[in-house]
């Protein structure tokens, strides 16, 4: 699905202080449908606020997203969102916490059992459907946060920094996961990253923010055949442009 | 092994607690009562033991142990039909929380013991009374862990679900439940505290039959014995509320790992 993000703002109450604070200041920015886009940008500008307004969970001021035309009101499982830290419920063993959303769907039993296999399968965790979260690593409750969200179909899959809180090597090994499950271009993907290098592997465009109240600073395209080599010269040379232009941005 | 030789200390501890009251009570408290008082106000084990048995076989201590019982549960489980739902909605609607909560503090710390002569004079000497008190003995407890429960409630998790469309049943069923629980229990362990409080005191001021009451009785007859044995029984019940009820519960709740 397209996205329209048409003129978004918002702000937020400070405390001990009169005026609001604004956060995001007019953003406007359109997303293809099935395009992977990147949303970096310094530390509080306000990215993980768009991406909960995206979601539906946030109201903003004022401005509104269309979703092929159709203004956002409300969440919609149709659009699913992964947390950095994860959010599983501790109460519950891998396949439940897959099976919530379409439970919470009243979708037919053999459904649900038929779905969440293949989402166990998709994100490599078989053998690991009677375990709770916490006998997990960060990398394995980051996949089944994922594949909770990929039995919902999702048109658009919104992403807070999934794989913020790994380390570089299970890091790598999601972001390549990604790239697969992303390949089928079955969905539109918006993701936050702190990581220019990450945001070039995995990104049909990123768009840098500047902060205070957010501005959209810069967009820019990755034009790299799949999958992409790290090292390639045209990928460095992207990387360290977008670095530059964050850096700027944050000042 | 470090569980049986706890065991064994436990066992040991309550042994040197029965020698020396055997021997409090053969020397007369150590000489202080000429052997007749101390006969009737300080028997021995062995005594009690025997009428223990006495008590427990003409179905006397039985019966009144079931008569507080049914109360005490009939009590509590009011208390929870209420509290539960008043500490969930408080933690779900601000507004309501301001509504209820001066009620609650301005409540909750006056004894439960206080509204017996209210509930009397409201219920007379009977088993409402004894409900009552026990409503009003128990319920802020429940109400206050609980709300404690839904402020400690991950806000992401009702993110998670409103993504999900769910509607306020399967949230409270998926999220709030089993998120509150431990609280709850804790709320719960504690307001079964006050109801076994304030009915123990209601039956010793009036209100017929009931452990209580055979505590007073056992005052007005001078019968040291059976006051001693109610006492024990209580200490027992309590014991295997705490085991048979929460017990369980817990050890369920630790295979989850959430609460550490
Ligand atoms: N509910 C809220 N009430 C008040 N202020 C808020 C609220 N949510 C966010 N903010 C403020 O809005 C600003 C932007 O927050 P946001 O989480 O969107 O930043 P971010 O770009 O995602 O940062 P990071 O990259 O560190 O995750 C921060 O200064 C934060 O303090
Ligand atoms: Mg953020």
């Amino acid at each position: 699905m397209a996205i329209e993000i048409k003129e978004i703002s918002k702000s937020f109450p400070q405390n001990e202080q009169e005026e609001d604070l604004s956060i995001l200041n007019n953003i406007s920015l359109h997303i293809e449908d099935r395009e992977f886009v990147s949303l970096v940008g310094p530390s509080g500008c306000g990215k993980s606020t768009l991406l909960r307004i995206l979601a539906g969970l946030l109201k903003p001021d004022s401005g509104q997203i269309l979703v092929d035309g159709r203004a956002i009101t409300r969440p919609e499982s149709s659009r699913c969102m992964v947390f950095q830290d994860y959010v599983l419920f501790p109460w519950m063993t891998v396949s439940s916490n897959i099976a919530l959303g379409l439970q919470v769907r009243k979708k037919d039993k053999e459904y649900v059992h038929k779905k969440v296999q293949w989402a166990i399968e998709l994100v490599g965790l078989n053998g690991f459907e009677k375990a709770y979260p916490h006998q997990l690593s960060g990398g394995m409750k980051q996949r089944v946060s994922i594949a909770r969200a990929l039995v919902m179909n999702p048109e658009i899959l919104l992403m807070d920094e999934p794989f913020g809180a790994l380390d570089s090597f299970t890091r790598m090994k999601l972001q390549d996961e990604l790239v697969r499950l992303c390949g089928k271009k079955e969905f539109t993907t918006v993701f936050i990253t702190h990581d220019c290098d990450e945001a070039v592997y995995l990104s049909d465009r990123v768009v840098v923010f500047s902060g205070s109240p957010a501005e959209v600073k810069e967009i820019l395209p990755v034009d790299l055949p799949r999958p992409r080599n790290r090292t390639s010269p045209e990928f460095i040379a992207l990387r360290n442009q977008i670095l530059k232009v964050s850096v700027s941005a944050a000042e | 092994m470090k569980k049986f030789k706890a065991v064994i200390q436990g066992c040991i501890g309550i042994l040197m607690l029965l020698l020396i009251w055997t021997v409090a009570s053969k020397t007369g408290l150590f000489g202080k009562l000429d052997p007749d008082t101390a006969e009737m106000l300080f028997p021995d084990p062995l005594v009690v033991g025997k009428r223990f048995v006495e008590v427990l076989t003409s179905g006397y201590l039985l019966t009144n142990i079931w008569v507080s019982m049914k109360r005490v549960l009939v009590g509590f489980c009011i208390a929870v039909i209420i509290g539960l739902p008043i500490g969930i909605f408080m933690g779900r609607s601000q507004s309501f929380h301001n509504y209820i909560n001066p009620i609650i503090r301005f409540v909750s710390p006056i004894p439960g013991v206080a509204w017996v002569p209210l509930a009397i004079l409201w219920f007379g000497l009977g088993n409402n009374a004894a409900i009552f008190i026990i409503i009003m003995g128990s319920m802020s407890p429940i109400i206050t862990n609980t709300y404690q429960g839904m402020q400690n409630v991950d806000s992401k998790l009702y993110q998670v679900l409103d993504i999900m469309e769910a509607n306020w049943h399967q949230t409270i069923r998926y999220c709030v439940i089993p998120s509150i629980l431990p609280y709850v229990m804790a709320g719960f362990k504690l307001g079964l505290g006050f109801a076994w409080r304030v009915v123990i005191a209601a039956e010793m001021v009036g209100v017929p039959r009931g452990m209580g009451y055979v505590l007073s009785v056992g005052r007005n007859t001078g019968d040291t014995a059976i006051t001693l044995i109610t006492i024990i029984t209580l200490g027992i019940i309590m014991i295997l509320m705490e085991v048979v009820l929460f017990g369980t519960l817990e050890k369920r709740m630790n295979k989850w790992k959430m609460w550490e």
